[in-house]
């Protein structure tokens, strides 16, 4: 807009010279052919007088003549170095207005008058302004336009940068020429690189695995009808194995050659072992209930088929039948308590309890399995020990399991010692299991406490279910607050400690 | 009379098989582990074994592996009497020589009818052998 009425100002100035109309009156040309005219005219009158005179003799009259001639041709001579003179003059004002207007960068009014022999230089010279002019204005608007463009794509690389930056999931970016073109915090981790250092380098010396350098490779190369491509993707790093599930997606370009691709790593290692955990929870507990239902099962179809010698065996088959229904149910409900104090569902019931006591009552009640077995039971109470809020039949179960599994993995003539005491810098209630039997492996010590969880050695001594642990470690840390805690050395025993806090009062989870 | 050897961890359940199979006429030993079970088939291989798959010591399927590798037990026919017969591996069962595998809760029953179908198998494949030699 500014450029069209910078031009209009322009053509203003030069007035009738306009490109559409101006008036040739009389230019420097015409002038010129009128003398030239008028100079062979009187040359060829002169030059006829001069051969007269000279042929016969001519009388005055033709000298007349000729000097009249020579006259003209003097006139001539002047009107055509008159015309140039005006001519020049007539270009340096044009010549000076034009540098005055570049040298003030203008393009306005020309502010003279403009001599008429140049106007139709000058008309000329507009045409050809008005063309360079309408070019650049074309040109101009096409460079906003790029601009705009380019402005935009900066904005929306931006954007995408922020994007891949900012995911959690490891992000890598390889452009058309196998290159690292991008990477978030996340991939740099996972593959163990510097962005700053590896940008725009191949892909081959950024990454150190080459099967994942040949998944790029191909889903560049060869990107199909430009779908993604999904796979799991299982590495070893520090020793710690992760799995992911990988989308490669390919970048195209305008025309559909391959552009790039970009991959993306989502951590499924969690899933994974969450799906692991959930499958061996449910073989483990199908397996559980398997056991006691198929003597219940085997002794049935025993009865039914008229196995049974005499009424002995019947009642012996009918109390085994008996025995294993009630395994299966304190099976189950120890699944279900488990799962009631892992969900929050469960109610402890706390009371002031003097945990002496029912140590005392536990160790009376185990004493004839311990002396069946030939392993010593032996016990030391501290004196004036206090009591401590907790739910007496959950801690009666919590400690009843853990001295009976220390029998269980005492071989006889052992010896299991039982400990209580008060922890008086911590204000913590301390019962110590000490044993002299098979011992844990270090490898095992992490997951005694998992459900279901049997470590070999403990499986070929002793029958069990693997949750014994499991509950005592619910019944001590989830509902009393307290802390339970392992020492062992394989071959020369095991010693477990509970402790549990004595104020304030443990918090019942209400019931949703 | 055929001897069968039956070995598992759980008392009733050895009980109640041993019972089926004695009431059947078959004489019938007993093991609750795996080790006991390899020394009772070395000391007097049975004609057919019966096994739980996870007991101490020895579970069922090592239990027939050793002895498929030993050669005077080598062809004893084995049913692994189990609660896990889906972690065992069709390479397992070939390479420890298991015949059959019978999923607790089971049928004493059922059990019988496949030690008798086993036994008759090799009573079968036994005139054959011997001709061939």
């Amino acid at each position: 807009m500014r450029l069209a009425a910078e031009h209009r100002n322009l053509l203003k100035g030069l007035g009738p010279l306009g490109t559409n109309g101006f008036m040739p009156i009389l230019s420097m040309n015409r002038l010129t052919y009128l003398a030239l005219g008028l100079l062979v005219l009187v040359a060829a009158t002169s030059l006829g007088g001069i051969l007269g005179i000279i042929r016969k003799n001519a009388p005055v009259e033709y000298l007349v003549v000729w000097c009249a001639c020579g006259s003209l041709v003097v006139m001539a001579i002047v009107m055509m170095l008159l015309g140039k003179a005006r001519t020049q003059r007539s270009l340096q004002v044009v010549e000076q207005r034009l540098r005055r207007l570049i040298q003030e960068g203008r393009l306005d009014d020309f502010g003279v008058a403009i001599p008429e022999e140049m106007r139709p230089v000058m008309a000329a010279l507009c045409e050809y302004v008005d063309q360079v002019r309408d070019r650049v204005d074309h040109l101009q608007v096409r460079k906003k336009e790029l601009d705009i463009q380019m402005l935009v794509a900066e904005t929306e690389r931006r954007k995408s940068e922020a994007i891949i930056l900012s995911q959690r999931e490891a992000v890598l970016v390889i452009d058309g020429f196998g290159d690292l073109a991008l990477a978030n915090a996340a991939a740099e981790r996972l593959c163990g690189f510097s962005l700053q250092d590896s940008r725009h380098r191949p892909l081959n010396r950024v990454l150190s695995d080459a099967s994942l350098i040949d998944l790029i490779r191909e889903a560049r190369e060869q990107p199909g009808a430009g779908a993604c491509r999904q796979l799991e993707y299982t590495t070893s790093r520090d020793g710690e194995g992760r799995t992911f599930h990988i989308i490669l997606s390919p970048l195209l370009e305008a025309d559909g050659r391959p552009g790039g691709v970009v991959v993306v790593f989502h951590d499924i290692t969690q899933e994974r072992q969450a799906a692991q955990v959930k499958v061996d929870f449910v073989s483990a507990v199908s397996h559980e209930l398997r056991t006691p239902l198929s003597s219940i099962k085997a002794y049935i179809e025993m009865l039914l088929d008229g196995e049974a010698r005499d009424e002995a065996d019947q009642a012996n088959f009918l109390r085994i039948v008996s025995e294993e229904t009630t395994r299966l149910q304190r099976l189950i409900e120890n699944i279900l308590n488990i799962s009631r104090i892992e969900s929050g569902l469960i109610q402890p019931c706390p009371e002031l309890i003097q945990p002496h006591g029912l140590i005392r009552i536990i160790l009376e009640t185990l004493a004839p399995q311990a002396a069946d077995k030939g392993v010593e039971l032996d016990y030391c109470l501290g004196e004036g020990l206090p009591s401590i809020w907790a739910d007496r039949d959950m801690l009666h179960r919590a400690i009843l399991n853990v001295i009976s599994n220390a029998m269980k993995y005492t071989p006889a003539g052992g010896r299991v010692q039982v400990n209580a005491g008060f922890d008086a810098a911590r204000r913590h209630y301390v019962i110590t299991v000490t044993d002299n039997g098979i011992g844990i492996r270090d490898r095992d010590l992490g997951r005694i406490f998992d459900k279901f969880y049997r470590s070999k050695e403990a499986a070929a001594v002793a029958k069990g279910t693997g949750l014994g642990l499991n509950l005592v470690k619910h019944i001590v840390e989830s509902v009393h607050r307290g802390e339970i805690s392992v020492t062992s050395e394989p071959g020369k025993g095991t010693s477990m400690i509970l402790r549990f806090p004595l104020s304030p009062q443990p918090k019942t989870r209400a019931q949703p | 009379m055929k001897r069968i050897l039956v070995a598992d961890d759980e008392t009733h359940i050895l009980n109640v098989v041993s019972i089926k199979l004695s009431n059947a006429g078959y004489q019938v030993d007993t093991a609750e582990d795996g080790a006991e079970a390899y020394r009772a088939a070395l000391a007097h291989p049975p004609d057919l074994l019966i096994t739980d798959y996870q007991m101490p010591n020895l579970s069922g399927v090592e239990l027939c592996a050793k002895l498929a590798a030993d050669e005077p037990t080598r062809f004893i026919p084995t049913i692994l009497l189990t609660a896990r017969g889906y972690s065992i591996s069709p390479q397992d069962k070939t390479t420890a020589g298991i015949k059959r595998v019978i999923d607790k809760p089971f049928s004493p029953r059922e059990v019988l009818a496949c030690v008798e179908e086993l036994l008759a198998g090799v009573e079968a494949e036994r005139p054959m052998a011997e001709s061939c030699i």
